[in-house]
């Protein structure tokens, strides 16, 4: 375990992640033409972003792509160094101490990469507690008890290889687990999982922060789970922080409405536009549904369509007034 | 340290026994035995035993086929070494575990030796082949189970896994592994004395092939195996690989060093 010397933390930086005015620029290298010198083009991908993950609490980073959602969550874990500002983590200087920051985190993606496809459940979960300097019974406990949390027991001796999308995320999930992390950084956990499966993935989520304590933080592009999951949000584009609040103080900024899809017969169809015309296209449910009662015309289909996250976010950073910061 | 270096060879072993199980151990011994039976051919049919009178006195008296016997099979030891340490990190990149492994507090440098044993234990399956054949073939290796000899492989093994650091950093930084590997695999059996006395060579590419700890190791287990000669008489030889080691590790370490936030940025950012 490495050592640490603490700069006099104060009790307000105890149990939670601080960053402070972080920067993050990226230097890239253009070449136009083969032999020509290469030009330097400077990126600044994250700017002057201050932000809390408290120990027990599921922290949601929200952007559309290309927000600063990965870069963020990557400096915040000790993973690549800010250019600028300050990182602290219980009180400790994360980025001068980042050998004993990685004692204390774990990154979890989206995906199926991550896990050695040849290898078994068992043996990556083997191989990733070496890592953390984990072995013997007590390794082989901790993955037992690994394998009963993502419910993977049964296929524990069984080549990833043969896994579907939903067990390698499961794994991904006891991989990220297997040094007791105190904090958590999930980069989109559930991305391309069936519903059941992410269900399930969100109750794991919510047990890690409730019961076990772990501070989280969680990027998503579905903003159901983040309603569902984060107890604070921060919103992000174009690497700053464009609004911020707890889950109801969102909502209000996001004011989305879920839009109701009402499928009318083919040969109804003209004349319910007609109709809608007529009468101002009425936009409340209640009164479109009464009309069509009223004219008689026959509702093949009722469904309720929830925005995409990126369309919420569009409306927000379009509109610079709705922004709480 | 150890739990990684262990766990690592577990890793690698299981990882290369399931895609590989048998085709695998069938391509290293068949490597083994094309490497000697193509100059044996040479040598006997086109040659017709035939050597220049000079070769003698550059290969220590020897008989050209225990001669190149010995070149084959320590090259046949840094090519394998080099091919795996060189390349572990930018495969775990390709593969997508890299991220796992330098997200953990675990030691590079024990990632590095679990490689290489797991590593070793393959390669000497197709040294010995190559001895093995070479012996069938003519080849005069009695003095091969000597502790000298031993301590020449292991120094050898040693100067070829400093050099995989480099490579391995130069691989990450190039982002190729033909292209690198190839190009210095080739060079190496050119230039390192293995299948001719390196004194045949223009003296430009003779002082090339002194950046290589493969001359000087190969040179040494020739003297030791095939002169009889004790490791102080080639001290020169031993202070030349363990020199190069050191210098192929500190570069390859420093690169490395200085090279891992701008692989995590490009792995991360």
């Amino acid at each position: 375990m490495s050592s640490v010397v603490r700069d006099e933390p104060g009790n307000q930086e105890e149990g939670k992640i601080i960053a402070r005015h972080l920067v993050k620029d990226y230097i890239l290298k253009e070449k136009k033409g083969l032999f020509a010198r290469g030009q330097k083009k400077v990126i600044h991908a994250v700017k002057d972003l201050s932000l809390e993950i408290p120990q027990g609490k599921i922290t949601g980073v929200l952007g559309i792509n290309g927000a600063g959602k990965t870069t963020t969550i990557r400096m915040l874990a000790s993973v690549i160094a800010p250019t600028s500002g300050s990182l602290t983590m219980n009180g400790v200087d994360a980025v001068k101490n980042h050998l004993w920051v990685k004692e204390r985190i774990n990154v979890i993606s989206g995906g199926e990469r991550n896990l050695y496809w040849r290898l078994t459940a068992k043996e990556n979960l083997r191989y990733f507690g070496s890592l953390y300097g984990l072995s013997g019974a007590s390794l082989n406990e901790k993955i037992a008890d690994l394998l009963e949390t993502v419910d993977l027991e049964e296929a524990a001796d069984i080549p990833v290889e043969r896994y579907s999308k939903g067990m390698k995320q499961r794994l991904q999930i006891a991989r990220g687990l297997i040094n007791d992390p105190e904090y958590l950084f999930m980069d989109e956990p559930t991305l391309g999982l069936d519903i059941v499966i992410a269900k399930e993935i969100r109750r794991l989520v919510q047990e890690l922060a409730r019961e076990k304590k772990k501070g989280i933080l969680l990027t998503t592009h579905y903003i159901r789970e983040a309603e569902e999951l984060c107890d604070y949000i921060y919103v992000l584009d174009k690497g700053k922080i464009i609004a911020q609040g707890t889950r109801e103080e969102l909502k209000e900024l996001f004011m989305y409405k879920p839009q109701l899809l009402i499928q009318v017969k083919p040969s109804d169809d003209q004349e319910y536009l007609a109709l809608l015309k007529e009468e101002g296209e009425k936009t409340a449910d209640e009164q479109v549904l009464n009309l069509l009662m009223e004219h008689q015309i026959q509702v093949e289909g009722l469904s309720v369509q929830e925005p995409e996250l990126e369309e919420v976010l569009m409306k927000i950073i379009s509109q610079p007034d709705r922004r709480s910061q | 340290m150890w739990q990684v270096i262990l766990s690592t060879y577990q890793k690698n072993r299981i990882g290369i026994m399931r895609a590989v199980p048998w085709s695998f151990m069938v391509s290293r011994v068949v490597t083994g035995v094309t490497q000697i039976v193509f100059p044996y051919f040479i040598y006997h049919y086109f040659m017709q035993g035939n050597l220049q009178s000079d070769f003698g006195k550059y290969a220590a008296g020897a008989d050209y086929m225990t001669y190149i016997v010995l070149g084959s099979a320590l090259n046949v030891l840094a090519v394998s070494t080099l091919m795996n340490v060189g390349r572990a990190l930018i495969s775990e990149l390709r593969e997508g575990t890299l991220e796992t492994l330098l997200l953990s507090p675990a030691s590079r440098s024990a990632y590095f030796l679990g490689c290489l044993s797991e590593q070793t234990m393959r390669a000497l399956l197709e040294f010995g082949t190559v001895l093995a054949v070479g012996a069938l073939l003519g080849a005069d290796l009695g003095f091969l189970l000597s502790l000298r000899a031993a301590a020449v492989i292991m120094l050898a093994i040693l100067g070829f896994f400093c050099m995989g650091i480099t490579l391995s950093s130069i691989m990450l930084y190039t982002r190729n592994t033909y292209l690198t590997q190839n190009t210095l695999f080739v060079t190496m059996s050119l230039v390192c004395g293995i299948t001719y006395p390196v004194q045949y060579l223009p003296g430009w590419v003779q002082k090339i092939a002194q950046i290589f700890p493969l001359t000087p190791a190969v040179e040494l287990f020739r003297n030791v195996v095939i002169g009889h000669q004790s490791l102080m008489e080639n001290y020169f030889s031993i202070l030349q690989v363990v020199i190069l080691s050191g210098i192929y590790l500190a570069v390859g370490s420093v690169w490395y060093v200085k090279m891992e936030p701008r692989l995590m940025e490009s792995i991360f950012g």
